[in-house]
């Protein structure tokens, strides 16, 4: 039997509610939150507009029409009741490589990464391409995946300021998470190298070769590599 | 322009907050891309209701206005949303009613007198791709509208073939109306119980200006500080739309269309969807205040708008 629990229900909008599975993220919990996920989306089809796994919670979006709080409340109970009844899921994601090119001029911050934490960029590089990462949430942006959780000694704060643009692929750190931006945009990550690889592509299918759930690592290449699959290097 | 295309709309004066929506895009939260559509859903419905097309068939959400097109089509349009100078051919035209324009009319939207956003439809609804089942242009995205853009001077929109439709209006008195002050019916929930009594009083009894740094994300609201008790860290969870997120800064973001998808700010609870498209037609300046309701009375109060909005179109369809 599993030891997961449905902790509480909590009300989001007038036809939104979270579902709360744990109060610290672990593998244990996002495998029941993806197994989770993907049986509410097959028991209420269309009347489930959406659905927003994040570490710890389920944000279910129904149709207005078919959201009575009570009814719902009860019938989610009972849902969840009978699926922990089950044996505990094993995490059953993909395991994803992701190429990463790890450098000064992919990774602006690791000059300063290593002043803050006393340690080498080498030792930094290895410590981040030696964890495997499990995908705990995507958001902020189409198929920005949290990646968690890095080891204690790479442990970062955010940029006081962040960036006006961070290039596609950057490779970043922000507290205990990791990420991959699948497009330039404004940020404030800790960045440490790039992946040429694309994240998100709105012509593909899937539009992202990750998923909640799913197990990364990063696998470091070369210089010379990373600019044969199109890497793009920061020129400033 | 000399050899025109036929069938169409061309844009002649546009900008970035001239976008093609519908009510929104859904099934992909969980990647990151937000609903977006029609900030203002109900204007957008009547829009179309009022030419017979389904409700969120695509059509143009125009912010601030300033917009001007010509037809090259003979079809209907209708305007609905705020209260904007609306000519056509340089005579002005009703809003909130079925009109018929031919090939060649200069079609001009004057800016906003009253409200913030207006809605511009056409018999049948603008013929654009979906991307991800719906047109909702996501500018930060890039996704949506024509190649994920907002409509730019030059633009041409397709549309079918129309055949005579009945006219149809909606009386004054029906339209909706813009206040002084904009009453926001809220709900509590998600972090709810990180705000004290006094906190959730605070927020209810004080008047709040919205500011110009809002956008379709969200509505950026200044006023007095609203605390939120110390908590330990707080997880990043999904963000629906018209949650109300309170900032590191004690001000309250009432999450609009294109809303970010997850977050980790505390959230008091939720603005109503009515309560949200009246907050789309607030410019930045313009007063509102919250008012807690039960989930229960927020749900009926859009259950009868439901009803209204079915009724109309019954009675609409019968006069076709």
């Amino acid at each position: 039997m599993s030891h997961q629990q449905l902790l509480s229900i909590r009300i989001a909008s007038e036809h939104a509610l979270y579902l709360d599975l744990a109060t610290e993220p672990s593998p244990a919990a996002l495998a029941q939150l993806v197994q989770l996920q993907q049986q509410l989306k097959q028991h209420y089809g269309h009347h489930l507009r959406d659905i927003v796994p994040a570490y710890l919670s389920l944000l279910l979006i129904f149709e207005p029409e078919y959201f009575v709080y009570q009814g719902l409340c009860a019938e989610l109970t009972a849902f969840c009741q009978r699926l922990f009844q089950q044996p505990a899921p094993d995490l059953a994601g993909k395991k994803v490589q992701l190429p990463v090119y790890y450098g000064k001029d992919s990774g602006p911050d690791l000059p300063r990464l290593s002043a803050l934490h006393g340690l080498s960029q080498k030792r930094i590089i290895e410590l981040h391409h030696n964890t495997t990462y499990l995908v705990y949430a995507i958001g902020f942006a189409p198929g920005f995946a949290y990646l968690g959780f890095v080891p204690p000694e790479l442990n970062s704060p955010r940029l006081a300021t962040p960036r006006q643009q961070v290039l596609q692929g950057s490779v970043g750190i922000a507290d205990r998470q990791t990420a991959v931006y699948p497009a330039s945009s404004p940020g404030g990550w800790n960045i440490i190298g790039n992946s040429p690889l694309p994240l998100f592509d709105l012509n593909a299918a899937p539009l992202m070769p990750v998923a909640v759930g799913d197990e990364i690592k990063f696998e470091p290449i070369e210089r010379a590599e990373f600019i044969r699959l199109g890497g793009q290097l920061w020129t400033d | 322009m000399d050899r025109l295309k036929q069938g169409g709309f061309y844009l002649l004066k546009s900008h970035a907050l001239c976008q093609l929506q519908d009510l929104g895009r859904f099934g992909v939260a969980g990647l990151g891309l937000t609903e977006g559509g029609a900030c203002d859903q109900q204007s957008a419905m009547l829009a179309n209701m009022l030419l017979g097309n389904v409700a969120g068939a695509p059509l143009l959400e125009i912010g601030v206005g300033g917009v001007s097109l010509r037809a090259q089509a003979n079809t209907y349009i209708s305007l609905t949303g705020a209260q904007m100078p609306f000519l056509i051919n340089g005579q002005p035209a009703p809003r909130y009613c079925t009109i018929a324009v031919q090939s060649g009319d200069l079609i001009e939207i004057g800016y906003a007198r009253a409200g913030l956003r207006c809605y511009l439809a056409v018999a049948g609804g603008f013929l654009v791709p979906t991307t991800l089942g719906s047109v909702s242009t996501v500018l930060r995205e890039a996704v949506g509208g024509l190649n994920g853009q907002a409509l730019a001077d030059g633009d041409w929109l397709a549309v079918q073939p129309c055949e005579v439709i009945a006219l149809r209006s909606l009386p004054y008195e029906l339209q909706p109306k813009f206040s002084a002050v904009t009453a926001l019916d809220w709900i509590a929930g998600a972090q709810y119980d990180w705000f004290s009594q006094e906190a959730i009083t605070r927020l209810d009894q004080q008047l709040f200006r919205v500011t110009k740094q809002s956008d379709r994300m969200g509505c950026r609201l200044s006023g007095g500080k609203i605390k939120v008790k110390p908590q330990a860290q707080m997880y990043s969870e999904g963000v629906c739309c018209g949650a109300i997120q309170i900032s590191n800064d004690g001000q309250p973001i009432v999450m609009l269309n294109d809303h970010q998808t997850i977050g980790g700010y505390a959230k008091p609870g939720a603005v109503s969807r009515l309560s949200l498209n009246a907050l789309a037609q607030c410019r930045p300046g313009s007063l509102v205040r919250f008012v807690k309701r039960d989930l229960s009375d927020v749900q009926a109060k859009a259950a009868r708008q439901r009803e209204w909005l079915a009724s109309l179109q019954q009675e609409w369809q019968h006069k076709a």
